[in-house]
């Protein structure tokens, strides 16, 4: 019915993906002032180009999941500009607790990995999180494959050495969760 | 770690977030764009056309003027360039970066083509023609290439019963005439004597020339006669065209060098020139042989990234802090070369038009070659047979080529021609890169088609 322009049918579609697309859009977005931009474009091309999706090479989610994806890091390329982000070296490595993140919201865990340098965070984001290959990443982000491997380590380097999680480091960045 | 990253990756990879965004008004923001009425977008207008060729045309002009590289001094672009923090790579020697470049000399390309087959008219009798419905269809025929008893300066209707089922041998024995008196067919008896009958033609046949099924080609004479010896079969052709060149490198090592390299070159417009030789076998086919004269362009574009880490300031032992370094570097690789097609000719000419398809391959050698390129370790290393450094391109290597032409015949004499270039270029394994490396070349040719 999408595909027939029916608006009743858009709008059904639009509110079922929303919520997911928000947080994929947010996860992505440097500057998550241009969320409500992106995807608004993200949505007219969905929208426009669905007589395109075929359900044979990847399901809409992951179909619709790529439009915003791309669109979020063409803003990323437009309005961003490579910040200096510290990069604070610890000197003892701290034992991981994953346990921490159960006490996380998913917001709280957003906030925490956007502490992350920029670019690491996107090739993590792409890697860990959704799944695309270096060779992918590289070409969605203009980089060599070479240079997504040294990121992702980057930012298994940054996770390392953050996630020895005390109570200083989560009354710091999460002031609001309670540490067990 | 594994086991974190996964809790990451289950934790946000589904997840929903709401209230950042108003669904309604974004919502109102979107549902105009995407519905039936979705306003659409304009075509180009024209005039935005005849801009765009304009500066195209501009363009070709000063690729033609244009030195090799973009640098107005000639040197090669090379920076080095810190997007955040104040990091310099070490020194590269920017004096090596004056790499020579030599201009984009307009170089052309040659090629070779084939008259494939080709009727003498003159033109006087296809006027005559035209004028009778007969005569046309005997045109028709000729431009099928059915013609095998060509009828020029036809007799009017009245008189060819005089010689239905007659020859010409028997028209000149009965006709009485003096050596010097022509005849109806505007001969003269003496004229006659070079001539050989080639077949006996019912007037009726030539009134209804589709019955002549059987036809073979001859060149077209007033009188239903063939002239030995007279056939032409050799063509001769200059073209002059302009091509670009798509690399392909396989991709064997786990950099992917081959496909950075593939990233890394644009193509450019390149020159070619060609003097060609061309001989008829048959009434269709043509073998098609010459020299060809190439000289190709295409641009380096390496752009390097990488992180690391710089003190603040640039002043040691304060914090450190992350930085992007980048390095670009451009340059434009040139190498000419000399090709020797040897190809065959399939066309067909209807009235002025030809169109037909060349294919073959060609020997080809190459002149000159400099540029800069990732080695096989993939660092950035220059190339020059001047400089005896190890080559991008062998000394030989054979291309496969096909040719689609369309021409227009200004005369008996002379056609001009225009036609495709498609060659798939096989350089065989570069050491320099430690990839094998084809090339497929692309181009548009015009030139001039000469029969003497």
């Amino acid at each position: 019915m999408c595909r027939e322009k029916k608006p009743e049918a858009q709008r059904i579609l639009y509110d079922l993906l929303l919520p997911y697309l928000e947080m994929l859009s947010r996860r992505y977005l440097r500057d998550e002032s241009f969320l409500k931009d992106v995807l608004q474009e993200s949505f007219i091309r969905i929208f426009k180009s669905i007589n395109q999706f075929d359900e044979r090479k990847a399901s809409f989610k992951t179909w619709a999941s790529k439009i915003v994806i791309n669109n979020c890091l063409k803003c990323n390329t437009q309005n961003g500009k490579v910040n200096t982000v510290e990069f604070v070296i610890n000197l003892h490595d701290r034992m991981i607790d994953a346990k921490v993140l159960d006490d996380m919201t998913n917001e709280e865990i957003l906030a925490f990995l956007k502490n992350m340098p920029s670019e690491y965070f996107e090739v993590f984001n792409l890697y860990i999180i959704d799944g695309f290959s270096h060779k992918e990443i590289s070409k969605m982000l203009n980089i060599s494959p070479s240079l997504s491997r040294q990121r992702l380590t980057r930012s298994r380097a940054w996770l390392k050495k953050r996630i020895g999680l005390d109570k200083r480091f989560i009354d710091h960045f999460f002031p609001d969760v309670k540490n067990n | 770690m594994e086991d974190f990253e996964k809790r990451i990756k289950n934790r946000l990879r589904d997840a929903s977030s709401e209230g950042r965004v108003d669904a309604d008004d974004l919502w109102a923001a979107i549902e105009p764009n995407i519905g039936e009425d979705a306003p659409s977008k304009k075509g180009i207008p024209v005039w935005r056309w005849l801009l765009l060729a304009f500066l195209l045309t501009g363009f070709a002009i000063l690729m033609l003027l244009r030195n090799g590289n973009e640098n107005p001094k000639g040197t090669a672009i090379y920076t080095d360039t810190i997007k955040s923090g104040e990091l310099k790579e070490p020194a590269l020697g920017k004096e090596d970066l004056n790499a020579e470049i030599s201009p984009t000399k307009e170089k052309a390309e040659d090629k070779s083509l084939l008259a494939p087959f080709r009727f003498e008219i003159d033109d006087e009798n296809q006027k005559s023609k035209k004028s009778q419905d007969s005569q046309g269809k005997q045109e028709d025929i000729i431009n099928q290439g059915l013609k095998n008893t060509t009828i020029a300066n036809p007799v009017p209707e009245h008189d060819l019963k005089e010689y239905t089922s007659s020859t010409q041998n028997e028209l000149i024995g009965q006709s009485g005439l003096a050596k010097d008196e022509t005849d109806l067919t505007g001969f003269t008896l003496s004229e006659r004597e070079g001539f050989e009958v080639t077949q006996k033609v019912p007037v009726l046949e030539l009134l209804l020339p589709l019955k002549m099924e059987n036809a073979k080609e001859t060149i077209a004479l007033p009188g239903i006669v063939k002239v030995k010896g007279k056939a032409k079969r050799l063509s001769l052709g200059i073209f002059s065209g302009g091509h670009v060149l798509s690399n392909k490198f396989e991709n064997g090592t786990e950099d992917a060098l081959g496909e950075v390299l593939e990233d890394s070159f644009s193509p450019e417009l390149g020159f070619s020139l060609s003097a060609e030789l061309s001989y008829r076998i048959k009434r269709r086919i043509s073998f098609k042989t010459g020299i060809e004269y190439f000289q190709s362009q295409e641009e380096f574009d390496y752009t390097r990234k990488w992180d690391t880490l710089i003190w603040r300031d640039g002043v040691p032992g304060t914090e450190l802090i992350n930085a992007e370094a980048e390095r670009r570097v451009r340059h434009y690789n040139k190498h000419t070369f000399i090709s020797i097609p040897l190809m065959l000719s399939l066309g067909v000419q209807k009235n002025r038009l030809q169109y037909g398809l060349d294919f073959g391959l060609s020997l080809n050698f190459v002149n000159s070659q400099s540029g800069r390129i990732l080695n096989e370790r993939a660092f950035l290393t220059d190339y020059s047979d001047e400089q005896n450094t190890p080559s991008l391109k062998p000394d030989f290597f054979m291309a496969y080529q096909l040719q689609p032409y369309l021409g227009y015949a200004i005369n008996n004499q002379f056609s001009i021609r225009v036609r495709g270039d498609f060659r798939l270029q096989n350089y065989g394994f570069a050491e320099l890169i430690d990839l094998k490396h084809t090339s497929v070349l692309t181009g548009l040719g015009i030139g001039l088609i000469y029969i003497p």
